[in-house]
């Protein structure tokens, strides 16, 4: 593997999500339209505590344990969810006034984010936050090492994680190795796909689409050595973004601003001193850090409570939109569409303008989200 | 393996005709990749405790016609699978190490056949892991399974090509064999392999 010379990198504040899932249709429209990709989410949020996406991948292995490559499980289509088959026809426009919505493959068993909102806990000290996830473009990608290919490439300009379809064989070493199982099979054309972090959108200036789309403002983009950009801040200066389970040992390059919790009420129905969120269940996420994280966020948001100043809480809070997109700051209407013919090697390495077209005429590159017009 | 000359090749590509029965099988015992060239540590470590490259034995015959060849490779496959495969090796030049699947001076020429697609697959190997898309070859491949068998044909056309390896009526060549298990989640290097050359004589 090359050595990476800069690294892009993306936060999500958990306080922020609100399971909308506006991110998972931006990324779901832009870049999972051709055929055999019609199961897959690259983008996924699914409510927490929860079996997750795909169902149970907490407990199917992969990563590293103390370096040393771990065995992993190939999730399933149906550990996936598969894609649902809804009867809109029937009910739009089937002339049936009591006719419902429902799945035409019959009983589905599961599906992303299946156990939404269910959470854990009994009322009133029932919780659940919202998780989303990509692939974390790992610092010590363990679907790369996997790969007997060697069909997995991590740029060196910017240290986004590729699969290049040309060299893939479809042999999903790299799915099963993956801990964080956020890598698909396209039984159509018989290779492995996955977030490419937008990288086309990255290469003219514009930020990923999940990031763009996202109404909660949970998203921030840029590169972890911009000591000017928010995700140094957050991950070094104030030390408040964490990796999702770095026990896997793959270095993430997504974080996560772990989410505060409401206080637990006791029988007279006051609060109390005790956090909802259970912190060993942070723990089990984000690694034992996560308790001297909360801390930080906690005083500093007493600071600001207080009146007083607070670089992180601004942050955190993100009045200006665009302060979030470190250098990925242009509107995709500023950028001109670039073509197949003149895209260079990283857009030709997935070519997805290319496999959009049915009549496999050069048309210009789609990088830019059919539903954003902001 | 004597591979006979017969006026027509066109009945002898389907694996189930009865021609193929009344020709001398070669048996060819097989053995498991070991799991030390596996080519990566994930590769190694998932399956070091887990059984692979189990078919013990593959039975080839082949017949040409002067102007195609084809191979017969039937074997022991408990359960239908669209990811069963089996592929044969020709030896392009040199002196290439079936095992270690050739080298840049010895390169190794693959036709690989896979249930769940059609036709076969052209590749071209200098080393464990190095596996490429070998030469364009006019070749063909049709499989059937049957009562826990599998019959496969591939076809090929004769001739000498640059990087493909030469087949001619009249000369000897090399075979090796490769055997995937689809049922049991083999592919790439996880196979069985024939541990060495077979010679490979083409009648006049």
């Amino acid at each position: 593997m090359a050595k990476i010379k800069r690294q892009v990198a993306m936060i999500m504040d958990l306080n922020k999500c609100i399971g909308c899932q506006t991110c998972t249709i931006a990324c779901k429209t832009l870049w999972t339209r051709r055929k055999g990709m019609e199961h897959m989410l690259w983008n996924t949020v699914n409510t927490n505590p929860g079996t997750g996406t795909p169902l149970n991948y907490e407990t199917m292995g992969g990563g590293f344990k103390n370096g040393a490559a771990q065995p992993g499980v190939l999730p399933t289509r149906k550990d996936w969810g598969d894609r649902f088959d809804m009867n809109y026809e029937e009910v739009f426009y089937g002339g049936d006034k009591d006719k419902t919505l429902e799945d035409r493959r019959g009983d589905p068993q599961g599906g992303s984010n299946w156990d939404e909102d269910v959470g854990e806990g009994d009322y009133p000290n029932n919780y659940y936050f919202y998780l989303p996830r990509i692939c974390n473009h790992c610092t010590h990608p363990a679907c790369l090492e996997a790969c007997p290919r060697k069909a997995i490439e991590k740029r060196e300009e910017d240290g986004i994680v590729l699969i290049n379809e040309k060299k893939c064989r479809g042999y999903q070493f790299c799915a099963e190795a993956c801990p964080y199982k956020k890598i698909y099979f396209n039984e159509e054309e018989g290779v492995s796909q996955k977030c490419i972090f937008c990288l086309p959108r990255l290469q003219e200036g514009v930020a990923n689409a999940c990031a763009r789309q996202c109404p909660g403002r949970v998203r921030f983009v840029g590169y972890l050595d911009d000591p000017e950009g928010p995700i140094h801040k957050l991950v070094y200066k104030h030390k408040v973004a964490l990796a999702l389970h770095p026990e896997y040992e793959t270095q993430p390059n997504v974080f996560y601003v772990p989410p505060m919790s409401p206080p637990k009420i006791d029988a007279e129905g006051n609060p109390t001193d005790e956090s909802r969120i259970p912190p060993e269940y942070l723990e089990f996420l984000f690694g034992p850090e996560v308790h001297a994280v909360m801390a930080r966020v906690d005083a500093e948001r007493a600071k600001k409570m207080r009146g007083e100043e607070s670089e992180l809480m601004d942050l955190l809070i993100s009045r200006k939109w665009q302060d979030m997109f470190g250098p990925f700051t242009k509107s995709p209407a500023e950028v001109e569409r670039i073509s197949v013919a003149n895209s260079d090697q990283a857009v030709s390495v997935f070519d997805p303008a290319v496999q959009y077209t049915p009549d496999n005429e050069i048309h210009p590159v789609q990088f830019i989200n059919p539903l954003e017009d902001r | 393996m004597l591979v006979k000359r017969v006026s027509d090749i066109e009945p002898w590509v389907d694996p189930d005709d009865s021609r193929w029965a009344g020709l001398a099988e070669e048996v060819v015992p097989m053995m498991q990749t070991p799991v030390a060239l596996q080519p990566t540590q994930y590769i190694r470590v998932k399956w070091e405790s887990l059984p692979y490259g189990q078919t013990a034995s593959i039975s080839t015959r082949a017949v040409h016609d002067g102007k195609r060849i084809a191979f017969f490779c039937e074997w022991q496959c408990a359960v239908e699978h669209k990811k069963d495969a089996v592929a044969i090796a020709l030896p392009i030049r040199g002196q290439p190490i079936l095992m270690t699947m050739g080298s840049a001076d010895s390169p190794i020429h693959f036709l690989h056949w896979l249930a769940g697609k059609p036709g076969v697959r052209s590749t071209h190997s200098q080393g464990i892991g190095s596996t490429q898309q070998g030469v364009a070859v006019v070749a063909d491949g049709k499989g059937t399974w049957n009562d826990g068998v599998r019959r496969v044909v591939i076809t090929r056309q004769l001739g000498g090509f640059i990087e493909g390896a030469p087949l001619l009526a009249g000369k000897s060549s090399k075979i090796g064999y490769a055997v995937w298990q689809g049922a049991n989640d083999e592919r790439a290097g996880l196979k069985s392999f024939s541990i060495d050359w077979k010679p490979l004589d083409i009648e006049v």
